[in-house]
This record gives structure tokens, sequence and C-alpha cells, in this order.
């Protein structure tokens, strides 16, 4: 896959840069898409550096179309290079959820929207973990919504794995729930209206909950001396 | 004011009670006021086990007394010598910095 | 007008700390005293109380003299009200509850953390940083928002500290002057880099997966001359450290902010220093570190954050001075931190 080799389709315009990736916009055979480009870290070793940027360009990859199969909307992947560390993919045109949330947050919150995108997000993480898929970094940030249809759509699958495990699904939603308190605390609860979705749409919510419950309580007992 | 062991007067007895072991001790401070504040500092905290340790305290003649009621002898123990050694460091405390002292 | 002063005691972990600042962040004095147990050891309540015991009064006394004041010139008492161990805490505790009744003194109860960010922002002069909090009972990624110090990531299970700390013990190196020092210093002379668990969750990390890999392992690597100590110090350093700046990067990029403040004990740490400074100045931000005069606890951070709150008509009343071993930083109400976001408001209004 050479992006570079066409003219037309060479022009990178650079939309964000991520913690690990670069983010472009381009074209990928006359359609408007994303470049997403993990870049290696300076202050990383070496060859954990090039472990993780491959395991997670693999992972990114392997998730994203494993979310789609199990019937949660995420942009179609056009093309992976694991030489250039680039993936691409469909642009999705709407803002993040974040900024959505930021906006109720200053402007006062339309509940009906707030209750369209929670349950959505509720859903789609159920229908994660019931095929266990664990996204790994479920904040507000790696969540959009698709202009027009208001559709939730999940990014970043760059720390998502595989798993059926309680564990990690409690610890999936309680990295949610604590993006959701730090970042939006003048939503009201978000997350209750979330995890409400969720039990309607995970066969396996009981355990997942009660294992939450005690992945919360770690939390709070953790003494922090010194 | 002494904290030393002279000053301070023990008496451990058996009750018939389910709060079997108790113990009380008497510190003479010569000062209503040091007393006072020996009292208020030690009494804002509480036994951590209520259950099996209580502990009374009262002020008077600027001395100030202390009873502990237990259901073991070695709650008695490990709670009674925890607050005698706040007691002590807030009598310490006093002595130093207390008026009249020279910083 | 007279500056305001504050005393400031903190004896929350193994380190007993008094401490006289004023308002604008001048340290007049600073005197410490730290508990080091033998190597293979770690620190227990009973005995760091004991520790306490014996040097809290002769430390206040150093404390005054060294700043040339007086308990008159004094305006409020402040103490480590947790998170920590509960006997150490209570000995700071008690002597502050005595000397606000003799001296006629305010007490001002005062978060461990909130104080750890609050003097490295006085000391650094970083304005808005996003701050990550390492030491050995803590392990967050804390950014301000809406009134308080949110917690943006964290450890799911153990410290970074205490995963250091404990790692030393299996190597039974010294806990003088503390035993990430040595690790730091060990870990300059490792060549091999050994891999490890490399556990990040969003912007949260775990710690217990690479201490149990290290505790079953480290011997039969050792006996085998597989590596070095020195190799496995250097490997530790160069997993848990990008972690660390990991989650921190991560935690930028969500809250839209440039720099870095690092604060506590493993915040000395000038490899994890090193690495975080690189992070910043590939995304055009700058780190902002301190030395361990103001990163390990001391009383001088209580005195100055309790001054903060005291100065915006907050104190602690003499029958609520209680102490906790739980204390969660987002709990606190930063309202010093309000009033100047405000005020900064009004002036770009009004200009």
């Amino acid at each position: 896959m050479e992006i570079k080799a066409d003219g037309k389709e060479g022009s990178l315009i650079l939309l964000k840069q991520g913690a690990e990736a670069r983010v472009f916009e381009s074209t990928f055979v006359g359609r408007k898409s994303i470049v997403k480009e993990r870049f290696s870290k300076k202050y990383r070793h070496p060859s954990l550096d090039s472990k993780l940027t491959l395991r997670r360009l693999n992972a990114e990859a392997r998730c994203m179309t494993k979310a789609r199969r199990l019937g949660v909307c995420t942009p179609v992947l056009y093309a992976v290079d694991p030489v250039l560390h680039t993936l691409i993919f469909e642009y999705v045109e709407g803002p993040s959820v974040k900024d959505v949330f930021l906006e109720f947050g200053s402007n006062g919150v339309v509940e009906e929207r707030m209750d369209h995108i929670a349950v959505q997000i509720g859903d789609a993480i159920g229908k994660l973990h019931d095929g266990g898929l664990i996204h790994g970094d479920l904040t507000t940030s790696n969540m959009l919504i698709r202009d027009n249809t208001n559709q939730l759509v999940l990014i970043d699958f760059g720390l998502s794995f595989t798993s059926t495990l309680p564990e990690d699904k409690a610890v999936d939603l309680y990295v949610l729930e604590r993006a959701l308190l730090s970042m939006h605390s003048s939503c009201g609860n978000v997350m209750d209206r979330i995890l409400a979705a969720y039990r309607k749409s995970s066969k396996q919510w009981s355990s997942t909950l009660n294992k939450l419950a005690q992945v919360r309580q770690r939390g709070r007992k953790r003494t922090m001396i010194g | 004011m002494d904290a030393s062991a002279s000053a301070i007067s023990i008496d451990c007895k058996t009750l018939p009670s389910h709060w079997d072991f108790s113990c009380d001790f008497e510190v003479d401070y010569e000062s209503e006021e040091n007393a006072q504040i020996v009292y208020s500092a030690l009494a804002v905290d509480k036994e951590l086990q209520p259950d099996k340790v209580k502990r009374q305290m009262t002020v008077s003649n600027g001395k100030l007394s202390v009873h502990f009621e237990a259901v073991e002898a070695r709650f008695l123990r490990a709670s009674f010598s925890a607050f005698v050694d706040v007691l002590t460091l807030a009598t310490k405390t006093i002595e130093e910095f207390g008026q009249g002292t020279e910083l | 007008m007279k500056k305001m002063i504050a005393l400031g005691f903190e004896g929350s972990a193994n380190k007993i700390g008094v401490g006289v600042v004023t308002l604008d962040g001048s340290i007049l004095s600073n005197p410490r005293h730290t508990y080091v147990t033998p190597p293979g050891q770690g620190f227990l309540p009973r005995e760091t109380a004991q520790h306490h015991l014996q040097h809290i009064l002769p430390l206040i006394k150093s404390a005054l003299k060294t700043a040339q004041i007086t308990p008159n010139d004094i305006d409020c008492l402040c103490y480590t009200k947790g998170p920590g161990m509960g006997a150490p805490l209570q000995v700071a505790t008690v002597v502050v509850r005595v000397l606000s009744q003799l001296w006629k003194k305010p007490i001002v109860a005062v978060n461990h953390c909130v104080a750890h960010i609050e003097m490295g922002r006085v000391v650094t002069g970083a304005d808005d940083p996003v701050v990550l909090y390492v030491s050995g009972g803590n392990t967050q990624v804390i950014a301000y928002s809406e009134g308080r110090y949110r917690i943006f990531g964290e450890t799911i299970d153990i410290a970074v500290g205490n995963c250091l700390d404990r790692f030393a013990r299996v190597l039974t190196l010294s806990n003088d002057p503390n035993p990430g020092y040595n690790i730091e210093q060990l870990a300059k002379k490792g060549e091999k880099f050994i891999d490890l668990p490399y556990v990040v969750k969003g912007m949260d990390v775990s710690f217990s997966g690479i201490l149990s890999y290290l505790e079953a392992t480290a011997e039969e690597k050792l006996k085998n001359n597989e590596c070095t100590p020195a190799d496995l110090c250097y490997s530790l350093q160069e997993t848990v450290f990008p972690m660390l700046v990991e989650i921190t990067e991560r935690a930028m990029a969500h809250c839209d902010k440039k720099d870095v403040l690092i604060v506590g004990g493993v915040g000395c740490n000038e490899r994890l220093q090193e690495m975080m400074r690189i992070m910043c100045s590939e995304r055009g931000g700058r780190l902002f570190a301190t030395d361990d005069r103001y990163c390990i606890d001391n009383g001088a951070m209580i005195a100055y954050t309790g001054l903060l709150a005291y100065a915006n008509g907050m104190s602690t009343l003499l029958e609520e001075s209680t102490f906790t071993q739980r204390f969660r930083t987002d709990e606190v109400l930063a309202i010093w931190r309000e009033k100047i976001e405000s005020s900064n408001g009004l002036m770009e209004k009004s200009v």
C-alpha cells in the first residue's frame, strides 16, 4: 500500500497530533479518508517502542474490524501498512462525544440528545463485551457522533484486546466512569444511563457489574500512603 | 505537671459483665487549663473498635481521668498503650511550648 | 502589611517534617527527619509513629528558630489530614491540636496529595499543568477542572513507588536514603533490557503484574547469570516510567494542556524526568519538576497549602480536626484556584 505514489492521493493534512499517532486527512481511491500514523516515542527503549507500536497497530486493525462484525459502528478500515505503521480508514464527519458533553457542561444538557448518546454508548460496549472484545481506552475523546444520523462511532482501538473475563470488562467500564467524572462532572450522572443501556445490551451484565463494584472499592480502599 | 509514672495511678480489674477488662488512670496536671487542653486534643480521636474497647475521659481539679473497658485483655493493652503514647506527646508539647517556656 | 505565615506538619508516611512558609510561597524553614528501615524491610505504622514521636518536638523548635519567628507571628497551624498511615498521622495531628489551644491559633486540615501539587506549582511556577503524582503510596495523573483536582488516570493496584520499594527488597538494596534512589543508581550500570509486562488501560496503569513477575523470576534469572541486578533495575525503570509518561501524555491530549508537573518522591528520579522532558518537548510543552527538597514529603508543602485555604476563609474546628487513611485528591474543593481563575477572568474582561 503506497499512499504517496499517486499525486492526488498524496496530500496529507495534519488534523491532530495525538499521544502516539499523527492523524491526517487524505483521500483513498477518491474517498475522503483518515490516515493514522503511529510514530516512535523517543523516550521509550527502542525494543519496547517497536514492540508496542506494532502490537497496537495490529490490535487497532484487528479489533476495529472485529467490533464492526459485532454490530458496533467503527470507521471502515481501508488499508494497513505495518512498515510505515499506518492505518487508513473512513473519515467520519461529526463531533466527538467529548465536545458534545463539554457543550452540555457550559450551555446546559439537552436531555433527549444526552439520552440518545448514553444509550448508544451502553449498547455498543455491551455488544463489544459479549463478543469478547475489550476497548481498553473508553474516553469521550474516542467516541464520535456522526452528523445527520447521530450514530455513535467508536474509534481508537490501539489498546483493545480480546478477553471474556469479567475483571477486564469491569476495568473497561471503570476507565470510562472515571473519564466521565474527571471531564464531565457537570453533565450529571451519565454513567448510570450508560450502565442501564449496558444491562439491556449485555447478556453477561450481572457478573460484569458485580466486578465493577469490586474494582471501584479497590480504588476507594487504597490507602495511598506517602 | 508531671506525666511520670508516679503521677499516674493505674487500677485494673475484672468486671462480671461482657466488658470484662477495665483500666483506670489519672494524670495530675495541677492545672485545670492544661488538663482541659490535653482532654480536648485527645477526645477528637474515637476508639477504632467501639464494640471491643470503650474509653471515657473526664477532667476535674486539674486532673485528667481516663477509664478503659474492653472485651479482651489484648484489646485493652493495645488501646491503652497507643493512648499513653499520644497522651505523653500532648503533655510534652505543653511542657515545651506552653506558657512560661522559653523557645 | 504583615505577610501571612503558616506552620505546617507532615507525618503521613516515614518522614516527619515541620515547615514555615509565607503566602507567596517563600519557605522560611523546612526541617524533616526520615525513618530509615534496614535493607529488605518496609516501614510499619507503629514503629513509624514511634519515630515521629521522638522527633516532632525538636523539629518544631528547629523550624521556628531557623525561620526566626515566634508563635505570635503564626497565622495558622496546618497538618496532614490524610491520606496516609493512621498512627503516624495521629502524631502531628495531636501536636497541632495542643499547640492550637496553647497559642490560640486556628487549625487547617490539608490533603497530602493536593499539598504536593500546590508546592510543585509555587516552586516551579507551573500555572495549569497536568500533574503526575508518583510516590510510595500514590500514582495519579491529575488536572484541575471545575473547582477540583480531578484524577484522570491512576494505578488500578499498587503505587509505582511501592513497586520500586518492594523490588528493592527482592534485591535487598539499602533503604538509605530511599530504595528508589538506590534502584536509580544501580540502573545506570544496567545494559540488558529484559522484557517485562507493560500494562496500560486507558489512562490507568497496573504494576502488580510486573512486581509479581519479578518476585517470581528475579532470583532464578540472577542465579543462571541471565542478567545482573543492575540489568533488572534498568529494565524495571525502562518499563514502568514509559507507562507513566504514556498515561500523562494521554491525559494531556484528553484535556488539552501543554505542561507537565511531576511531584511526589518518585518524581525526584532523573530518568523519569528525562523521559517526561522528551515527551513534553515533542508536544511543544514544558516539564516542571522539583528536586528532593520539595518532592519528598515535607512540612512546608502542608503549611503552604493550608495557608492558601486559610487566606480564602477556610479553617478546621478543633473538634473536627480528624485524620484519615483514605482521603481522595478530588474530595477537596480547591477554592483558592477558583478565586484566581475568576479574578483572571475579570481582569481579561476589564482590559
